[in-house]
């Protein structure tokens, strides 16, 4: 074997190499990073609960890494309902489950698929698979929740969330967080 | 012979560019944990034992081609430059690159291989996944069969009718609606105090029951029939065995929540799981108010004081979990 032979060679499984490691998606050690990639708000940017009653075009709130996310203002945006049965709780897809006394039945984007509220006390999104398929309706909710908010997966990944699904729809994937998809650490899910 | 020199090259590039986005899809590289975190705390099934196995290979593939490769590509190098006129000197480096690239071509693609014949294997219906993606997701525990265990430790008869299988055990949701604190301030001050070891055994239900959202509804019996169930703790109307209190909601933080004074009586305005013709609006009233977390923890609180081993959350044949969760927080 021809000595230029075996050097391009070994040029080439370098690159290979490095472009393994920096091509992919984020490690799984990145979820202790502090929000990272989240956009951030100025210092002078309350953290405290959302200002989702302000028509301002964004929101800021805390994420869990202590950094302050600034993302679309996803309360109201038209779609999103307040959850009167809790204050403090929005309902940005799906029904809130019940009818109001004058006999509305609020629904934030309208979807059986899942359901997704966040509390602006604890700045927490929860989202609730409700059909099967669970890694195509996972997708369906993870691409609906970064449109609303303007983030980046990997700026979702930052979120305080939980994605689960009821025991009833999938008994085998009903005992934790799934997480999102394109996070560290997420179930993966049949499609 | 000189003429299949850049055959012979043109292949390598290309092998040596493919084989790595192939491992990359695969989970290589890969740091770990060897040991899936979900599955720390259960005994050791044939699916995690896979798993594990799965990665170690990737673990040491990666650390072939993230340190030793680099350490001894290097090593060649430095053989070249300082042995500029030596023979055995270059020589030396020349079979160190050799092996090192022919080693790493032959780990990736091994790997890859065996990959490849194992998803097969395990799911031919599935050709275009890989095995180490099919095992999560295609039926072998990660855990034990539990039965056993469960039956006798949830400090009741043997649960019949129902199959303990899957093995999950759960940690207790930290963030969220269904945390044992806000469970425990939910019912504080109202009839249906709870326990601490109570309050996390429900923080625990509430995850394959609800998923801890206070808004989920929609839930079927095994035999695909709606039911009633309502709120985190999905409360049930008008089944049979239900007109109490507790399924009532007659409970005065339920009425409030509603809106309505006096008792709510949701057993008389649900049938089959649908509002009885008529008395729609007592059934809004009886949804509204089992979304609301106090209203929904204090029914629960109500249900765990009518029968303590969490029976009306571990009848329906698919709900291991909390069988489970019993197993883990009632007693403790």
């Amino acid at each position: 074997m021809k000595w230029y032979l075996i050097i391009g060679s070994a040029i080439v499984v370098i690159g290979g190499v490095l472009a393994l490691l920096f091509s992919g998606s984020p490690k799984e050690d990145t979820a202790t990073i502090p929000a990272p990639g989240l956009p951030m708000a100025s210092s002078t940017t309350s953290t405290g609960g959302v200002s989702g009653l302000s028509m301002e075009p964004t929101v800021s709130f805390a994420t869990p890494g202590g950094a302050v996310a600034t993302v679309k203002n996803f309360i109201r945006n038209g779609e999103t309902v307040p959850d009167v049965q809790n204050p403090g709780s929005y309902v940005l897809a799906g029904s809130v489950g019940y009818c109001l006394a004058d006999g509305t039945c609020p629904s934030g984007a309208s979807t059986t698929d899942f359901n997704i509220s966040y509390n602006e006390q604890t700045h927490f999104f929860n989202i609730v698979l409700l059909k099967e398929p669970l890694g195509t309706v996972r997708l369906a909710a993870e691409q609906f929740l970064t449109d609303r908010l303007g983030l980046t997966g990997q700026e979702a990944c930052n979120l305080n969330y939980f994605v689960g699904t009821p025991y009833w729809v999938n008994e085998a994937y009903d005992d934790k967080n799934l997480g999102f998809s394109f996070c560290p650490g997420a179930t993966t899910l049949p499609k | 012979m000189r003429s299949r020199v850049p055959l012979f090259a043109l292949l390598l590039l290309v092998g040596s560019l493919a084989i790595p986005v192939v491992a990359h899809a695969q989970g290589i590289p890969f740091f770990g944990p060897i040991i899936p975190e979900a599955t720390n705390q259960c005994a050791a099934g044939w699916g995690l034992l896979i798993t594990v196995i799965n990665r170690v290979i990737a673990l040491l593939i990666t650390l072939a081609i993230v340190f030793v490769a680099p350490l001894t590509i290097a090593w060649a190098g430095f053989l070249y430059v300082v042995n500029p006129v030596d023979p055995s000197g270059i020589a030396k480096a020349k079979g160190i690159l050799t092996n090192t690239v022919v080693g790493i071509v032959l780990a990736l693609a091994g790997w890859m291989i065996v990959d490849a014949i194992m998803a097969v294997l395990y799911n031919p219906s599935k050709p275009g996944e890989t095995w180490a993606s099919l095992i999560g997701s295609g039926g072998l525990p990660p855990c034990l069969d539990l039965k056993a265990s469960l039956n006798q430790s949830a400090g009741q008869a043997n649960i019949l009718g129902v199959s303990a299988t899957g093995g999950k055990f759960l940690s207790l949701p930290t963030n969220g609606n269904c945390t044992a604190s806000n469970l425990l301030a939910a019912t504080a001050g109202s009839a249906y105090t709870l326990t601490q070891s109570q309050a996390n055994t429900l923080s625990c239900i509430a995850v394959p029951e609800s998923s801890c959202g206070n808004n989920t509804t929609g839930a079927k019996q095994v035999n695909g029939t709606p039911t009633s169930a309502s709120g985190m703790f999905q409360i049930v109307f008008g089944c049979s065995g239900c007109n109490d209190t507790c399924h009532n909601l007659n409970i005065p933080s339920c009425s409030q929540a509603a809106g309505v004074s006096g008792n709510l009586n949701c057993y008389s305005a649900f049938k089959g799981g649908l509002p009885v013709p008529g008395k729609e609006a007592e059934a809004a009233a009886c949804k509204r108010a089992a979304a609301n977390l106090n209203c929904n923890a204090q029914a629960a609180a109500c249900l765990v004081k009518s029968r303590p081993n969490f029976g009306d959350w571990t009848g329906d044949p698919r709900a291991s979990t909390q069988k489970n969760c019993v197993t883990l927080y009632a007693n403790k």
